[in-house]
């Protein structure tokens, strides 16, 4: 519920930034387009018997992707379409790095990409008219136009708290909590720079500043004073002096609030909780009391890439519930028909109480600010 | 003069000309190599400089100015702004005292093996000698990770208590869990092969007769040490730590992972996560950095080279060194040898191989103990033995490996052969100076550079983007400053004479290759080959941006691993290439019966 | 017809010149030595001849034939001037047998298997190493491996052969029976030897024609007796000859009376230890010394002698002459045919006239 509110609020703004640069993308690359049947052209029905005809004859797609998950299904449908896919795992950071500068360089080598950190994506790569947003006829009857843009979005996650205490109850009762002396050097984050979808949570901190300020008020019973520009990078501010702790890996966080002595804290991604049912493990979810924020991983086709009907077909299947399965049992589909499976069906995004969906344009205009201040008080 | 300057002179002098430009193959294969080096070595260098001052992409909102105009934002971010203590002051520091430390540190160790390798009559010393170098061997990063598990405690970093905290409930503090001193530790024990080496080559070309006359005239053992050998070879170990020191500043593995949990960076860290996070204009200027730097200490070993030649001169003559006999000090010392080769060369691969096993990283009882990780499913990730991208990605690393070694190790050859025979000229000058530039360029920034530079056709070239090729040639020219000194060495070693006496005879350049030059450099061939072969499997940092799914290789797989927090596929992984790296380097040793690691020495002088 | 002339032949390096404007002729069939101490450019200038340097100015000929000329940068590549070379360390090929390393220059040049086998045995048999083809370089002494080196070069019968300091590196009875080999090769095969050598035994024992080189030029030129007998520079006399030259400034130590052009001038005096004489009674050409001691030295023995004024010379005789013992007052004779003038400030050849009236040509 909270979730529909959240996106339909983020609709206007990024129809907006979408719109320009889409509009020169159609016109630039205008016969690839009509030739893939995407964009402007994409039939009001699709055929996919046609499409998955027309796949046969492609080279093969080529597939970036941030998740490794990703590899084991194009190996299934290699063998079921009879195509020669290929995917590569890659970081965040790398994979829109790497599709910049083939861009540039004049390549057409990526036929989709699956990855997160939206700001980025949308300013390096979609103005650049290196990806092209797809969504087939059938799921833009049922995602929210909202939920479409820049890029049709393949899932949801939140960077969220886990805790590991004695009595496995919420160990603070507010955020700011953190920031005061018992939680020093009791809690574990992932390093922002490390990790794009972290960088997301981070900076979503400095976009809910005046969130935060309420927070803080509510928890120590006056207005908070600012050493810095808001309450959001004071935030951060308060927990690095606080000597949280900085890891690489998101199983790094896991790992060290489950070994902890006593109380420790977390702030990932709530994709390990899936670890803990399975016994590797041990630690709980916070839904209750301090913020989630929303990250998300989107999808896009490379432009002009030779490969546009295995592009449709893999995003189509991606999407389902049986091709978007090694996903539906620890992240929260886009698609609302798509039952969550496995042992966390029973977390939803409305499990959460408290949950921040970053703007793509606000990603865009803090990030760079927040890096410095991150490099330079770490 | 100018009278006699006919048309048909000067025809027939351009006609001359040419015919002894094709009698000097030096020359024109100099030529080439220059043209070649300068496209593949200079270009990069030129780019790296000027995107230190042109707006980068994306960055034209912070930088206030368009994309590609000039700035100097980057320079004055780094040098001036109030950023530039933590960007900049703060990582150089760092790395000057890990360098300078570890450099001492290292210099002990490899230069007190080498005296009790070369001079003592110590057993088991073909033995030993194999393990000594097998730390080189072993990426750094792995005994980075080896480390952490080793000395993990559970306040810093990943907070899982190190093998050392499990066994004896003793919390490790933090400074020997992260920081600066495990990564000099590591470091050290990583790099003191370098002195190692270099002390024995230098050790074994002194004529015993030096120490014997000195022994005639009653001098002690302690003291012909101190006054007859150490003087002799003191220009080989001043060379030792000026190499060291500059393979510290660009060292990243285990800054990366002993410094970054801890925020401790060194300018290599710094500029990796400057390029992680887009910063290109930043990394730019770092790398600027690091090669001013690093030149500046390469300079500095020319320098003491060049008095080093005047009193160790190569007799060819390998006559046996003189040994001391050690008396009861043999046993005591043998037993210290052998703490050390196992602390050195073998701990780290057991404790990667144990950590391996774990299901959970950090418990060490034995029912956490798994071979998931090997041949089972984690995650619906493969173990690394039964998935075929981890096959793929070994045929991968083997067949770059091979290429590579053999690019360069040929490559190195002709750098040798062009700087040996224009000795003194420019044109040996150029292709010696710029074959060793890429010492220089951090392995990140080149693969950045030749991303860009081979994704478009380059003439008669396709694009190479998306092959092997493109990877061969990033990595071949990454190694060309060890395969090109092992060449010069080689070639040194060869007196022109027996080239000459070829030419005489009628010889062209093919049949001298073939039937003089190639046999007798063979062992630097080997040497050259073989170092190639192991640094390009184990290199991490180049390859990561340019391989793409049908040309992924172990290390690149590695460290996705590491950087998803999977430990256990990384340390797993990290057996793997231990065991190809070793089964490569033995295999050659034991084919040809040479030891292709000896070369190493001479790569280094 | 292998006469090598030099017009003009110059080489730089850098700012050393090696070779300056050198003109010269090898006649043809000549066991003609460089001789000079290290550095003087005697290798380079051989270097020259055999092709592997090239030429800043002058030409080459061998033969009748231009093999490089700097004017218009003709330069005919070692392999097509027809020569040899013995190396100074004879740059055998270490990883080649001695078949192998002999044969290379017939294999190159492709010449028939069986020719190849006949001329490897006739080779072998020349240089006396007959039954040696199998063994490797390393498993040779050092006079077999100088012959596996003469081997390599005469199996292609060279019109002429160069050798460069190829006795250096032997012992002293090995060098002997060498410089008798090599005479008798040279005599065997009638071919031109260029010899290159800073040893002046080795120069005045092989050679026919004999030039003395000195930083780059020429210093003399001719027969060896001519050479040693009659130096034309103070540099000559003294590097020719195997005791030290007794050099005398001229000043009042040694008034000697001077007949010709050295009589009104400032000059050095020198004469070779074995020409001067203990003699019976004073005269013009006598002067009193002291001998301070005897020195047998197997085949000679020689006197240090002491002069007034603190002046010394050395004389040498052969074993069997009766020479007074250490501590005798002596009077020493300057033979005027023997003893020799220079101009102090150039080291050249003053001519004599009166007693001596040989080799008047002034230099």
């Amino acid at each position: 519920m909270k979730r529909t509110a959240l996106t339909a609020m983020t609709l206007v703004m990024a129809s907006t930034v979408a719109g320009h640069a889409q509009q020169d993308c159609e016109t630039d690359h205008d016969d690839w387009l009509r030739s893939a049947e995407m964009g402007p052209y994409q039939p009001e029905t699709e055929d996919w018997d046609a499409i998955m005809a027309a796949a046969q004859d492609e080279p093969g797609l080529t597939i970036y992707s941030s998740t490794s998950r990703v590899l084991d299904v194009v190996d299934q449908m290699n063998a079921e379409w009879g195509v020669e896919m290929e995917a590569l795992n890659l970081s965040t950071n790398e994979l829109i790095e790497r599709v910049r500068r083939e861009w540039d360089a004049g390549l057409r080598n990526v036929g989709l990409v699956n990855n997160g950190n939206p700001g980025q994506m949308y300013e390096a790569l979609v103005q650049r008219c290196a990806l092209v947003n797809y969504i087939p006829r059938e799921l833009q009857e049922r995602i929210p136009e909202a939920e479409t843009l820049p890029l049709l979005r393949h899932r949801y996650s939140v960077g969220t708290w886990y805790y590991n205490s004695p009595d496995d109850t919420v160990p603070y009762d507010n955020i700011w909590d953190l920031t005061t002396e018992d939680f020093r050097n009791r809690v574990v984050v992932r390093d922002p720079l490390e990790s794009g979808t972290m960088m997301e949570v981070f900076t979503a901190f400095v976009m809910n500043a005046d969130a935060l300020e309420v927070l803080y008020e509510e928890n120590f019973g006056e207005p908070i004073e600012l050493t810095t520009q808001s309450a959001g990078y004071e935030f951060w501010k308060r927990m690095l002096d606080n000597d949280v702790r900085i890891v690489a890996g998101s199983r790094d966080v896991a790992q060290t609030v489950t070994e902890a002595d006593g109380v420790m804290v977390g702030l990932s991604t709530q994709s390990a909780y899936r670890n803990v049912i399975e016994g590797i493990y041990d630690f709980n979810l916070d839904t209750e009391v301090a913020p989630t924020v929303l990250t998300m991983r989107l999808m896009g086709v490379g432009m002009e890439t030779d490969s546009p009907n295995q592009a449709k077909l893999m995003v189509r299947h991606l999407m389902s519930q049986e091709g978007g399965s090694p996903w539906w049992g620890a992240d929260f589909p886009v698609d609302p028909t798509i039952e969550p499976t496995g042992e966390m069906a029973d977390l939803t995004l409305d499990s959460f109480a408290t949950l921040w969906e970053p703007k793509v344009e606000d990603q865009i205009a803090v990030r760079d600010e927040f890096i410095d201040f991150y490099l330079a008080n770490r | 003069m100018a009278d006699t300057f006919t048309p048909g002179l000067r025809a027939r002098r351009l006609a001359n000309r040419a015919r002894q430009v094709r009698a000097n193959p030096a020359l024109w294969i100099g030529a080439i190599l220059l043209v070649v080096f300068g496209y593949l070595i200079a270009a990069p260098m030129l780019e790296i400089a000027t995107g230190s001052a042109r707006v980068q992409d994306g960055d034209a909102r912070r930088a206030g100015a368009d994309i590609g105009t000039w700035t100097a934002y980057y320079w004055h971010r780094l040098v001036a702004s109030p950023l530039a203590e933590t960007l900049l002051y703060t990582p150089l520091r760092n790395t000057l005292v890990i360098s300078a430390v570890y450099s001492v540190i290292a210099m002990v160790m490899g230069v007190g093996l080498a005296f009790l390798m070369v001079k003592t009559d110590l057993p088991f010393k073909r033995a030993i000698s194999v393990a000594i170098l097998v730390p080189y061997i072993v990426p750094s990063w792995t005994v980075a990770l080896a480390w952490t598990t080793l000395f993990g405690n559970d306040r810093v970093g990943i907070g899982a208590p190190g093998v050392v905290m499990s066994l004896t409930g003793w919390t490790t503090p933090d400074w020997l869990a992260y920081g600066p001193v495990p990564i000099i530790a590591v470091m050290a024990f990583n790099y003191y092969a370098f002195s190692y080496l270099l002390t024995v080559g230098a050790l074994s070309t002194i004529d015993r007769g030096l120490e014997e006359s000195a022994q005639l005239h009653g001098a002690s053992e302690r003291t012909i040490a101190r006054r007859i050998t150490l003087p002799l070879i003191l220009p080989a170990l001043g060379s030792a730590f000026v190499l060291t020191f500059a393979e510290g500043i660009g060292s990243f593995g285990p800054a990366a992972i002993l410094g970054i949990p801890v925020r401790y960076d060194v300018l290599a860290t710094s500029l990796y996560q400057s390029a992680a996070i887009g910063r290109f204009g930043e990394a730019y200027v770092l790398t600027l950095l690091l090669i001013v730097m690093a030149a500046v200490t390469i300079y500095a070993n020319t320098l003491l080279i060049g008095r080093r030649r005047s009193f160790t001169t190569l007799t060819g003559k390998g006559g046996s060194a003189r040994v001391i006999p050690l008396g009861r000090w043999r046993m005591p010392l043998l037993v210290l040898v052998l703490a050390f080769v196992g602390i050195a060369a073998v701990l780290p691969i057991v404790l990667l191989i144990w950590q391996s096993l774990q299901l959970r990283i950090g418990d060490y009882s034995l029912s956490n103990l798994s071979l998931a990780y090997w041949i089972g499913e984690v995650d619906g990730l493969r173990g690394i033995l039964v998935d075929p991208r981890v096959q793929s990605a070994a045929w991968n690393s083997l067949r770059l490996g091979l290429m590579v070694a053999v690019l360069t190790a040929l490559t190195g050859i002709l750098v040798g052969y062009v700087v040996v025979n224009r000795r003194g000229t420019w044109l040996a000058r150029g292709v010696e100076q710029l074959a060793f530039v890429p010492y220089v360029i951090p392995g990140i920034a080149f693969g950045a550079i030749y991303l860009t530079m081979f994704a478009q056709p380059i003439g008669p070239l396709p694009s190479l983007y998306g092959t092997l090729w493109i990877l061969v040639l990033a990595a071949s020219v990454n190694r060309l400053p060890f395969a090109s000194r092992t060449g010069v060495s080689a070639m040194m070693q060869i007196s022109p004479s027996l080239e000459e006496a070829a030419t005489l005879h009628g010889a062209g350049l093919g049949t001298r290759m073939r039937r003089i030059l190639l046999p007798l450099s063979k062992k630097g061939f080997l040497a050259g080959f073989v170092l190639s072969f192991i640094s390009t499997i184990k290199d991490l940092s180049l390859v990561i941006l340019l391989v793409t799914p049908s040309t992924n290789v172990l290390t690149a797989l590695t460290f996705g691993y590491i950087e998803l927090g999977r430990r256990q596929f990384a340390d797993a992984i990290s057996v793997v290439i231990v065991i190809i790296v070793l089964g490569a380097t033995w295999g050659v040793q034991w084919a040809t019966r040479t030891d292709p690691l000896q070369g190493f020495g001479d790569t280094r002088t | 017809m292998s006469r090598i002339l030099l017009e003009g032949v110059t080489k730089r390096f850098g700012d050393h010149l090696a070779v300056d404007a050198l003109d010269m002729e090898i006649p043809s069939g000549a066991f003609f030595s460089l001789l000079g101490p290290s550095g003087c450019g005697k290798t380079t200038l051989m270097r020259l001849i055999a092709g592997f340097e090239t030429l800043d100015a002058g030409r080459i000929v061998i033969g009748d034939r231009v093999v490089a000329d700097a004017r218009n940068l003709t330069h005919i590549p070692p392999a097509q001037r027809g020569l040899g070379m013995v190396f100074q360390s004879y740059a055998l090929w270490p990883h080649m047998s001695v078949r192998d390393n002999v044969l290379f220059g017939l294999r190159t040049r492709k010449v028939a298997k069986a020719d190849q086998t006949a001329r490897l045995h006739d080779t072998l048999e020349t240089v006396q190493l007959g039954d040696l083809g199998d063994r490797f370089p390393s498993e040779l002494s050092g006079g077999q491996q100088q012959r596996v080196a003469l081997a390599r070069e005469l199996i292609t019968d060279p019109a002429v052969l160069m050798l460069d300091e190829p006795l250096s590196n032997l012992d002293a009875q090995l060098r002997q029976d060498m410089r008798l080999e090599l005479r008798r090769l040279h005599a065997r095969t009638g071919r031109s030897f260029v010899y290159v050598t800073h040893d002046q035994l080795e120069a005045l024992s092989l050679s026919s024609l004999i030039m003395v080189m000195r930083a780059g030029k020429m210093e003399q030129i001719g027969a060896p007796d001519d050479i040693y007998a009659d130096p034309q520079s103070l540099f000559v006399a003294e590097f020719l000859g195997h005791g030290k030259l007794n050099t005398f400034p001229n000043g009042p130590g040694v008034p000697l009376p001077l007949p010709g052009t050295a009589r009104d001038r400032d000059v050095y005096l020198a004469i070779r230890p074995e020409d001067l004489e203990i003699a019976d009674r004073a005269d013009d050409w006598t002067r009193p010394a002291q001998v301070t001691a005897k020195l047998p030295m197997g085949s000679v023995q020689v006197l240090a002698l002491s002069f007034p004024g603190d002046r010394t010379a050395t004389l040498e005789a052969p074993r069997h002459t009766q020479l007074p013992d250490a501590g005798t007052e002596v009077l020493v004779r300057f033979s005027p045919r023997r003893l020799m003038a220079f101009d102090p400030a150039t080291g050249q050849r003053l001519a004599f006239t009166g007693p001596r009236d040989r080799h008047l040509k002034s230099v």
